[in-house]
């Protein structure tokens, strides 16, 4: 079992940093964090599996095999050609992730403290979603389909309620995370309902944290003592965000391993980073900014994977926002190029209505 | 616009979040000199909050996506804002100040792990430890691949996610209200206060179940054995049948029979 834990923290760990190297190769290589590249790497790798999975899922119904042999090849590509970049740039540059922003401040012992304390909150959440277990109906749809997905082979043709054979459910087949746990499983060899309720956790929670993290060095720039603050606060809110079933925070933390808990935070919080970060007023080098708009393109791949109901969603939040931004910047340009994003919403979106 | 109203107040629950959301927003307008961080955390959640009061947006919306239109709500960065503003307001007031807000914060809110429906994990699927066992009892032996078996309508949820080699004649799809769903009287039987044995074990028959699963104090009127139906064991809350009226399914011999039909 432990083999196989190493195996499932190897995919979801190493090689998503290897593969983010392609997109963070194009940011400014003062504002590259490692957490950066996991975090474009993540997206990346989830972007490829949708891209693979969706044609396999309308043609092949039994194509599970091969989801798991393509996306395993074109992942290993990407993961060795993320190195590659890494060399070359560590031969020509030295090492990218030296230059990073420094104001020349030693850390104090209250920041230290203070960073201390966001990190334990981060923790206690990744062991609590160890030990608590959250009842949620939605489970029996999509825990089953990835369970299916690696006891069958089969892709939505099986009503995971019962067992009964079914004809394809576009709604839901259009959003492949079940798929995609079940292909964690079907590498790693653990269960996957082991893997949505118990492990994914470990990573997923981190991974949200890190995405506010990316945000708070953007608002907190000048005042680094208040991004481990920001943090805490953050924990705090997530912790004692379950005000209602339906909240962000709730989902965050009760169904951590949903596509639509995916959507409702990491997907809708990296492209608010995205934005943060393209129109930052100290990234005004466009040549720098490539990184952050391939990964726009590829979190909006993600957010068609997330749920149906995200690609509305998603593109409603980068139209509003665009807009807003174009009138504020005067600058027609603002909105065109976030349209272009949006492309991969259209397309699903389109393919939802007409199939 | 009351039923926006009603889907606004259900999201917000006690509303105190909410409040600190409209007063951190109005904090940063008055406060954030970055336009570009005043933009896209104060004007565009603000506008995103007016979008989803009028009920155009909502018509179209429900129109794609019935019932969740709560979900428009998950594009306002409340965290982010209330957090940011907490930050920039305490200043330099470290200690006290991050006392303060979190203490703000966790009264304001109600904790996850308060909620009734997150438990102690029983085991490492987080699922109820009774139904793996019972799922170990009436999963198919060696060889064959799958069983039918009914459960007790409140653990229909889980079975499924720990194996699929066993089937239901019913799931989750008969317990929801709102869905359309097909009549099944062997359903609405396990849902009624009191179950005929005769008919129970036709229902069973006619879904071809091999095992029945019953509460310990479901009530049965008759006897079960008379039908074809013997008890095989308990666990601490429910009783486990062998339905002898249904063979179990083998592909070789359904396919055998299938050729020479």
């Amino acid at each position: 079992m432990i083999i196989n834990i190493l195996i499932l923290f190897l995919i979801l760990t190493v090689v998503p940093f290897g593969a983010g190297l392609i997109p963070a190769f194009f940011i400014k290589r003062k504002k590259k964090r490692i957490s950066m590249v996991y975090i474009m790497g993540f997206v990346e790798l989830m972007a490829l599996f949708q891209l693979i999975a969706i044609p396999v899922i309308i043609f092949k119904p039994d194509g599970f095999g091969l989801i798991v042999i393509l996306y395993s090849v074109l992942s290993a590509i990407l993961f060795v050609a993320g190195l590659t970049l890494l060399v070359v740039d560590i031969r020509q540059n030295g090492n990218p992730f030296k230059d990073r922003h420094k104001d020349g401040i030693a850390v104090s012992r209250e920041e230290l403290g203070l960073w201390i304390i966001a990190i334990l909150l981060i923790v206690f959440q990744m062991v609590m979603s160890l030990f608590t277990q959250s009842f949620d109906g939605d489970d029996a749809y999509y825990v089953v389909e990835s369970l299916l997905s690696v006891e069958t082979n089969t892709l939505y043709s099986i009503k995971p309620y019962t067992g009964l054979t079914t004809s394809m459910d576009l709604r839901h087949a259009l959003a492949s995370v079940p798929i995609w746990i079940a292909y964690l499983s079907r590498i790693s060899g653990i269960h996957p309902t082991i893997i949505a309720h118990s492990l994914l956790g470990f990573v997923l929670i981190p991974l949200l944290y890190m995405i506010y993290y990316q945000c708070g060095l953007i608002l907190f720039r000048k005042e680094r003592k208040k991004q481990p603050i920001f943090l805490m606060f953050v924990s705090i809110m997530y912790i004692f965000g379950n005000v209602s079933i339906y909240t962000n925070a709730t989902f965050m933390m009760t169904r951590t391993w949903q596509g639509k808990s995916m959507l409702a935070n990491m997907v809708i919080l990296s492209i608010t980073w995205l934005m943060l970060a393209i129109y930052d007023t100290e990234n005004l080098e466009k040549e720098f900014r490539l990184g952050y708009w391939i990964t726009m393109v590829l979190v909006n791949i993600v957010a068609a994977m997330c749920s149906t109901a995200s690609v509305l969603l998603a593109a409603a939040f980068i139209g509003a926002s665009g807009l807003i931004l174009t009138v504020y910047k005067r600058d027609i340009q603002v909105i065109l190029r976030l349209l272009v994003t949006c492309v991969p919403l259209v397309a699903y979106g389109a393919m939802y209505m007409l199939i | 616009m009351a039923e926006i109203l009603d889907i606004f107040k259900a999201y917000n629950g006690t509303g105190y979040y909410c409040i600190l959301f409209i007063a951190a927003l109005m904090y940063l307008w008055f406060t954030e000199e970055d336009k570009h961080i005043k933009v896209l955390l104060v004007v565009v959640p603000s506008a995103i909050q007016l979008l989803f009061f009028i009920p155009y947006a909502y018509y179209i919306y429900e129109m794609l996506d019935e019932g969740t239109y709560y979900r428009v709500l998950w594009l306002l960065p409340m965290t982010m804002v209330i957090a940011y503003a907490g930050c920039r307001i305490i200043g330099n007031h470290t200690r006290a100040g991050v006392a303060v807000v979190m203490l703000i914060l966790i009264f304001s809110g109600t904790c996850v792990y308060t909620n009734r429906n997150v438990t102690v994990a029983e085991n490492v699927y987080n699922l109820p430890d009774e139904v793996i066992e019972l799922c170990d009892i009436v999963k198919p032996e060696e060889g064959r691949e799958r069983v039918w078996a009914a459960f007790p309508p409140l653990l229909v949820h889980y079975v499924r996610q720990y194996t699929t080699t066993i089937q239901l004649p019913f799931g989750r799809d008969s317990m929801v209200d709102s869905w359309k769903k097909l009549d099944n009287p062997l359903f609405e039987l396990y849902m009624s206060p009191n179950m005929p044995a005769d008919k129970l074990t036709q229902y069973a028959t006619e879904y071809y179940c091999n095992y029945l699963i019953l509460e310990k104090d479901a009530e049965v009127i008759g006897d079960l054995s008379d039908y074809g139906v013997d008890y095989m064991t308990s666990t601490e809350n429910y009783d486990v049948y062998r339905n002898t009226n249904v063979p179990f399914w083998d592909r070789q011999e359904d396919e055998q029979d299938k050729e020479s039909n």
